[in-house]
This record gives structure tokens, C-alpha cells and sequence, in this order.
């Protein structure tokens, strides 16, 4: 886990420096709320030790945008670790993602709170492409909230999260199959969407792979050992089906982006994709 | 075509019977214990959802509305549910005397499954083609969430599980992160 959270530190670093140091307050908030619902569920610190807490409280903290009110942060974080963590067993037995769990019931619940607004550039890129009316990708895209390549601002936190991904991978601490696999369902799914910019077209695969939580999701939350499968055809499927169904939700939905969500409905199917894996490894 | 597929998708996923809708709530918690019940389960609900509509939407169009008897609807729609179940049920009986005891009480409650009352309700002045869409749609919709709960609750019977929690009360907890997860659908078709 100390891996986990030195590879989230260059996007960290990178996601303060361009939305401000409100985020650092929002993820300081998370954070501390997550690790005391840790120590009050397990009355013990002991537990803190796998570090778990930690980086749910880091993830939901990212997720959530810099102007969130403090309660919020509160809420996101108890029904994480208290609820979708210890209700369900603690760790190792938990069968929706901590992180996304919280992060969704505060999108859900307060959804005028957690309005996703960039502090930079007001609107983010996937929120004017979510209620843009009948403009063309073109006259979306010369807005400020799109950058060189992605989302204004958020592409180079996506570069910084693919960076610290990829650090991952190299220290043997995550598989890169799964995060491949997301990236490319994500890629595919643009792909057949993408047609060439009319008013329904939601831009190239190349600015979805860096917009809105894509790199954060692929590397950092998909790949939760826990709610992920173990078998190699449950890996493809589930990676490929969050990538999908993000897309799917980005640009169908009233939502501006899909990866909470998305890993909330495939970690639904987790179970029966183990299930599935493991009669194909008995019967061959 | 596109309409029709539109139609599927918002019955299946976006308005999901259970999820979305929280209808049939009673065999999604009941019949969710384990996947031998959950898959038959499934197939029959499906199978009375289907014949129903038939069944349902020819009542209503041929003979309640030219006799101007719309308001007796509810009583008629319970009336050809009740006796696609009883059908069902004899039917199952007969094939599988093992799959009629596991499926137990559960069985002639599909009669007062609500999301099956209210299918017939919402497809009765629809075109017969949409109707059936939907009923197909409804069915994959319950069945897919059905099966995949059922698998889930066979992962919660962990000893770590807090004692205040076990049993009913986490699987209703997992119920309620998948209608979370589903409410990623708001706003589709």
C-alpha cells in the first residue's frame, strides 16, 4: 500500500497545483474521516497499519471536486470504510469498491454539492459535453475547459495518474493486464461512438483517455484486489466492461463522467464471473 | 428498430424492475439465497412476465376497452396473472417435483409479484410489438440482476461479517450499493 500512495503522489501534487489548494483540504478531510471510521469500526489502530483507509480516503478525495463542504467529505468517507468496508466483513471481504461506494452516495445524495465545477476554468470538459444542447465537438472544443489533447487541466493529471500507474506496474504492485484492458474498453467504445464531430459525437478516444477520472480509475481504483476477479477471462471482462460501460454512461447518461459507477456494476458481477472462471479451470 | 432497442435498454437497465423501480422486491430477497433457486427462479418469472402480456394486453384491447370496462382492469389483470401461475406451477410440478419444493412458497408468489402487475399495467395501451419488447426486456432486466445478487449473497457468509450484520441485513446492504450502481443509468435512452 506505501506504493500505492507514492504512486498517487505525482498526480496529487498535480491535481493541487492546477485546481488550487482547496483539494488539498477536500482529500486532507477524506482522508482523516476515513482513518478515524477505520480505527472506530476496528476499535483498534492496528488495522491501520495495511493502509487501506488510507488510500480510500486519498481516492475519495480526488473524486470529489475542491469546493465540497466538509460533511460531505464526512459522509463520503463513513459510508466508504464504516459501511461498504466493515459491514460487509472489513477487508478482504468487501464486494463493492470502499471508495467508489462513498464517492457515489454523495453524488447521489447531494448532487447540487458535488457538482463537478473546475476552479480554474468553471465548467470541466465532460460537464459542457453533458449539457451542451446542439453545438458541434468543434465549437465545444474551443472553449477553455478543453486542453492540447484532453480536458483542460485534467489531462495533465491523467498523464501524472498514468505515470504513477505505470511506476506501479513496474514495482510489480498491480498486474498491467486490467488497467490495459479498461483503457482499451474505454478507447473502443469511443472509438465505434466517435463520429468525426457532429452535435452527439463525444471527441476521440485520445481525449477520453485523458479526461474526467480515466487513469485514476484504470490504474488506481479497477485494480483493487478485493473487488476485482482473480482469473485472467474474469479480468478481461470486468476491465473491459468498466472501460465500456464509463463510455457508455459519459456520453448516454445525465451524468458528466461513468467510473464510479461503472466499477460499482461490474464489481455487481465479480461473483459471478469468479464463478464462471473457476468451472472453466475445473472442466479443462 | 433503434425505438425498440431504445425501449429494451430502458426497461432492462435504466427503469430496472427492481433496482430503479423497486418492484418484485420480495423473490429478489427471497428466492436470492443461492443461484439453484435464483436461475429457476429467473426462467419462470420470465416465462409468466411473457405470457401475461399476451395474455394482459388481449384482454384489455379486445375486450375491456370495446366494452368500455378499462376501470376493471386491475381485477382482470390479477385474474389472467393468477391463472398463468397456477399454469406454471402445475407445469413445474409435473417436470420437476425437486425444483417445485426448492422454489417452495416463492412459486405461487409470482402471482403477487408486483413488477409482473406492473408490467401488465404499464404495456396495456401500448402496440402489441412494443409490449412485448418491454416484457422481454422486464424479464432480462429481473433475471440479470437476480442471478448476479444471488451469486453475491454466496460471496456474504463470511465469519468476519459484524453479528449485527449477518444474513439478511448485509445482503439488503449489497441490494442497496447495486441500486446505487444502477443509478449510473439515470438519464440513458
Amino acid at each position: 500500500m506505501v506504493h500505492v500512495m507514492v504512486a498517487l503522489l505525482p498526480g496529487i501534487a498535480v491535481h493541487v497545483a492546477l485546481a488550487g489548494w482547496q483539494t488539498l483540504v477536500v482529500i486532507g478531510a477524506t482522508t482523516i474521516a476515513a482513518l478515524v471510521t477505520e480505527i472506530a469500526c476496528t476499535r483498534s489502530a492496528r488495522d491501520l497499519a495495511d493502509g487501506s483507509a488510507t488510500v480510500t480516503g486519498l481516492l475519495i478525495g480526488l473524486c470529489l471536486p475542491a469546493s465540497t463542504l466538509w460533511f460531505v467529505c464526512l459522509v463520503a468517507a463513513i459510508i466508504a470504510v464504516a459501511i461498504a468496508k466493515h459491514a460487509f466483513g472489513g477487508l478482504g471481504n468487501n464486494v463493492f469498491n470502499p471508495a467508489m461506494a462513498g464517492y457515489a452516495a454523495v453524488l447521489l445524495a447531494y448532487p447540487a454539492l458535488v457538482v463537478e465545477f473546475d476552479t480554474v476554468s468553471g465548467a470541466t470538459a465532460l460537464e459542457q459535453l453533458a449539457h451542451r444542447g446542439s453545438t458541434t465537438i468543434e465549437e465545444v472544443s474551443t472553449t477553455q475547459a478543453f486542453g492540447a489533447f484532453g480536458a483542460a487541466n485534467h489531462e495533465w493529471v491523467n498523464l501524472a495518474f498514468l505515470i504513477g500507474g505505470l511506476y506501479l506496474i513496474a514495482v510489480r504492485v498491480i498486474s498491467p493486464l486490467l488497467p490495459l484492458c479498461v483503457i482499451a474498453g474505454i478507447g473502443i467504445t469511443a472509438f465505434l461512438l466517435d463520429d468525426g464531430g457532429s452535435s452527439t459525437s463525444h471527441g476521440s478516444p485520445l481525449f477520453n483517455w485523458f479526461a474526467g477520472g480515466t487513469m485514476l480509475s484504470a490504474f488506481f481504483i479497477a485494480t483493487d484486489p478485493v473487488t476485482s476477479p482473480s482469473n485472467r477471462v474474469g479480468i478481461v471482462v470486468y476491465a473491459l466492461g468498466i472501460g465500456a460501460l464509463a463510455m457508455l454512461i459519459r456520453k448516454y447518461s445525465s451524468w458528466p463522467d461513468g467510473f464510479a459507477f461503472a466499477v460499482l456494476l461490474a464489481n455487481c458481477f465479480v461473483p459471478l464471473l469468479e464463478r464462471i472462471g473457476r468451472t472453466r479451470t475445473s472442466t479443462s | 428498430m433503434s425505438e425498440l432497442l431504445a425501449l429494451f435498454i430502458g426497461i432492462a437497465l435504466v427503469n430496472n424492475f427492481v433496482l430503479v423501480q423497486f418492484l418484485g422486491l420480495c423473490p429478489y430477497v427471497g428466492t436470492s439465497q443461492r443461484l439453484e433457486t435464483a436461475v429457476p427462479m429467473t426462467l419462470a418469472t420470465a416465462f409468466v412476465m411473457i405470457l401475461t402480456t399476451l395474455l394482459t394486453h388481449t384482454l384489455y384491447n379486445f375486450l375491456l376497452v370495446p366494452l368500455g370496462l378499462e376501470y376493471l382492469r386491475i381485477i382482470a389483470f390479477i385474474f389472467a396473472i393468477a391463472s398463468v401461475v397456477q399454469m406454471t406451477e402445475l407445469y413445474i410440478r409435473q417436470i420437476s417435483p425437486v425444483l417445485h419444493q426448492l422454489l417452495g412458497i416463492y412459486l405461487p408468489l409470482i402471482t403477487s409479484n408486483c413488477a409482473i402487475l406492473g408490467l401488465a399495467l404499464t404495456i396495456a395501451e401500448l402496440p402489441l410489438h412494443q409490449a412485448m419488447v418491454y416484457a422481454i426486456g422486464g424479464a432480462v432486466g429481473f433475471g440479470v440482476v437476480l442471478v448476479a445478487f444471488a451469486s453475491l449473497r454466496e460471496r456474504l457468509q463470511s465469519e468476519a461479517i459484524p453479528r449485527a450484520f449477518r444474513g439478511t441485513p448485509v445482503a439488503l446492504l449489497a441490494a442497496g450499493f447495486m441500486a446505487l450502481a444502477f443509478a449510473g443509468f439515470r438519464g440513458m435512452g
